[in-house]
């Protein structure tokens, strides 16, 4: 994989300390919220589906 | 990589934005006219005089709203992307293309709203034979679709220059999408393209007596999902793009942006049939399959969603919040740019949600048809990417006629965005709803000589009326608002492209690998779409003759 | 392409849900015959519905132990044969073409909503445990009188 961006590139390894030190629990938290809210409301209707035969 | 010039923007290329740009929200207009009247009509509060059909109307609308407004702002916004970041000015051919494409498009549009205003083509924006509207139609529509391509040339055209000049680089990310956004168009609308060259049009000649049926709503399906992706995709530019520089932050993975592009290329087409479900013709299997591919659709859009909160989170991280939500208090709420954008992506969730339930196979015997459908388009294309849309003109018009936006603007922009929260809440919200307890969709006002089940439909369909009236109060601020910022204070403002975060990963170059990209995508259209299609060609359901039953 | 541990588990959580949402509906179609209407694909021309059985002659008839046929023809802007009348708990098979346009035929509060389409022949099946008037309704646009036209099912 080749990268030609012209933005300095700060590091070359495959491991990103940054990314790792750069907490993202708050867009973990937000993204579990958001599959719950998909899998309540996909349950609710399948639940009226069966429940209308 | 993404060349943010401070010099002002090509004032040429900002004529052919604003064309643009100006007739998507005159077709608004129209078609919100259109809409608060049917909303009306069914909460029982008018009757409409007797030369205009309640069908004509919400055929005007559909076509209006789903189409054109869609189409032309969809094109405007990209051309300026492709302007500012492919060399700050489009291309000689590149504006050939772009112009010759705008007219051809306005004079269909314009055939178009005459032949359906004169109650010759009432068929809606699906246009589902066995009716028969006016040739002329057909025609209008073909001529939206071929001047669409012309768009998309001028796009693909300024790309490939690009790529020659700049050998070895990585293209600017906004073209990147455009050329996906372009190229997933172009593929969806051959579908459409044949059904009405070689079904309908001669049909509706009287060259040929009868159609199939089943294979015209299967083409036209194969285009009218990836169009949902075709309006949703420029939304995403501007959530991955444009947002980050609006609230101060980076673009949290340029290669990951990239990566969902290319798996909306690919899944947006082959699934068709998830529009089909509940329909004779096509067997369980391919159903089931083209579901199948349909709920890989939905894997770009959870990364997108992780990728826009972590964009928030570092944005707020990097200027010293704390705790889970804590970036929550950093963003610009108060700036339209980014709240009416915002605001698109929040009802994104919910829409999401409801598609997802649509395309679940027998599940979508709960809701076909019902206005519980009406009420998930009207979250996805009728918020997330009209309020992106409506949030991006804020800058745009700016940034490409040289003025600046006004406080005052911008907090009429906040209102209007509240406003349209508002009238779709209790529109879309009934909507899904009374869906749920049947209410069909596409309906006139009706009690079915008061039969119990419709009753109880009534006081949602009066909820949906005053959705509606609120909702085109909205419209009308927001034209007031683009007359507005047509004649803002001169000046400069830049165009607002983020900068990728240094903590990203480097973008790998296979992501530029057009020929495996589009291969891949034309050999899962060819897996989800070949027998059954070759089947309905050579086991043809018996065409029907043409009916105009309006 | 490197992805955050955390965007990993949650597109693994989002992956493993619309797995689970897909195998559940795979059963049910494949496994147990709970699966989208219109299973066999049965023909007509169209132009000739009035004339082909046994649409020439829409009616109900029982086949069974409270089992009955139900042969219609949805057209603009209607539904035959009228009146429709079971017994409660019974099984109804309706069989459906349409004589012109494409039409819908949907009894809120059940899942029977398929469309009925010119050319083919609609099957859908549903059991009535509990009396009432049904309200069979067209739910695909079809014409300028399209908002009128139902039928209902009278399940005694």
């Amino acid at each position: 994989m080749r990268d030609d961006r012209s933005v300095p590139k700060t590091q070359e390894t495959r491991s990103e300390p940054e990314h790792k030190e750069q907490s993202l629990k708050g867009a973990f938290a937000s993204v579990m919220l958001l599959g719950a809210f998909l899998a309540i409301t996909w349950i609710g209707v399948f639940i009226l589906f069966v429940a209308r035969d | 990589m993404n060349e943010t010039k401070s010099s002002s923007f090509d004032r040429n290329d900002g004529r052919l934005v604003i064309a643009h740009v100006l007739f998507a929200f005159a077709a608004l207009l129209l078609g919100g006219i259109a809409g608060m009247l049917q909303g009306m009509v069914k909460g029982g509060t008018i009757t409409l005089p007797a030369n205009i059909g309640y069908y004509e109307l919400l055929t005007a609308h559909g076509v209006l709203m789903a189409l054109i407004f869609t189409t032309y702002f969809i094109v405007g916004f990209l051309y300026s992307g492709v302007s500012q970041t492919l060399g700050g000015r489009l291309l000689p051919l590149t504006k050939k293309f772009g112009w010759i494409g705008y007219w051809l498009m306005s004079i269909g549009t314009l055939i178009g709203v005459v032949v359906i205003l004169l109650g010759e083509a009432s068929v809606l924006y699906t246009f589902y034979a066995p009716m028969k509207a006016s040739p002329y139609f057909y025609i209008a529509l073909a001529l939206v679709v071929i001047g669409s391509w012309l768009s998309g040339f001028g796009i693909f055209y300024q790309y490939v220059q690009w790529k020659k000049t700049n050998k070895g680089k990585l293209s600017p990310l906004f073209a990147y999408m455009s050329v996906i956004t372009m190229l997933l168009w172009q593929i969806a609308t051959i579908g459409v393209a044949a059904e009405v060259v070689l079904q309908l049009i001669p049909w509706s000649f009287g060259w040929v007596e009868t159609v199939n049926v089943v294979l015209s709503r299967t083409l036209f399906w194969f285009f009218g999902h990836p169009l949902v992706y075709f309006w949703l995709l420029p939304a995403y530019i501007c959530w991955y793009v444009i947002i980050p520089k609006i609230i101060g932050g980076k673009i949290f993975s340029d290669a990951l942006a990239r990566m969902s592009f290319v798996l909306f290329l690919l899944f947006s087409i082959p699934v068709g049939f998830h529009h089909q479900l509940m329909e004779p013709g096509i067997s369980h299997f391919w159903k089931y399959l083209q579901v199948v591919l349909t709920f890989m659709v939905v894997i770009p859009s959870l990364m997108t969603a992780f990728s826009l909160f972590a964009t928030f989170e570092l944005n707020g991280r990097s200027k010293g919040t704390k705790g889970l939500f804590g970036w929550v208090k950093v963003l610009p709420w108060s700036d339209v740019r980014f709240f009416a954008p915002f605001v698109g992506m929040l009802v994104f969730i919910p829409a999401g949600a409801g598609g997802l339930i649509n395309a679940s196979n027998q599940m979508n015997a709960v809701v076909h048809n019902t206005l519980w459908v009406t009420g998930h388009f009207h979250l996805t294309v009728a918020t997330s990417v009209a309020l992106t849309f409506f949030g991006i003109v804020y800058w745009l018009i700016p940034v490409v006629t040289g003025r600046v936006l006004t406080p005052r603007l911008n907090k009429l922009g906040i209102i209007q965005t509240l406003i349209w929260c508002i009238g779709m809440f209790f529109m879309s919200g009934s909507m899904h709803t009374v869906g749920l307890l049947g209410s069909p969709r596409r309906t006139a006002f009706n009690t079915y000589d008061d039969h119990p089940d419709a009753i109880l439909w009534m006081p949602y369909h009066v909820a949906m009326a005053v959705g509606g009236i609120i909702l085109f109060v909205g419209v009308l601020l927001i034209i007031y608002n683009i007359v507005a910022l047509m004649r803002a204070p001169k000046g400069e403002t830049e165009y607002p492209l983020g900068e990728v975060s240094e903590a990203s990963e480097p973008t790998p170059r296979f992501l530029e690998n057009w020929k495996l990209w589009i291969a891949l995508t034309v050999i899962l259209i060819v897996i989800a779409y070949t027998i059954p299609v070759i089947d309905q060609i050579t086991n043809p359901t018996p065409g029907s003759p043409g009916y105009v039953t309006w | 392409m490197h992805m955050h541990r955390l965007e990993k588990i949650w597109l693994t959580v989002g992956v493993s849900m619309l797995v689970v949402f897909l195998l559940v509906l795979g059963i049910m179609t494949f496994g147990r015959g709970i699966a989208p209407p219109n299973e066999h694909i049965h023909r007509i021309d169209p132009a000739k519905v009035s004339e082909t059985p046994p649409f020439d002659k829409p009616q109900i008839t029982k086949i069974g132990d409270n089992v009955y046929k139900a042969v219609m023809v949805a057209y603009a802007f209607g539904y035959d044969p009228i009146p429709l009348e079971v017994p409660a708990g019974a099984t109804v098979h309706f069989e459906i073409t349409s004589s012109d346009v494409v039409h819908g035929f949907q009894i809120p509060g059940t899942n029977v909503n398929v469309m009925v389409t010119p050319g083919e022949v609609s099957h859908v099946s549903h059991t009535f445990d509990k009396p009432g008037e049904y309200l069979i309704i067209c739910n695909e646009y079809c014409g300028i009188a399209h908002e009128m036209m139902k039928t209902t099912l009278v399940v005694k």
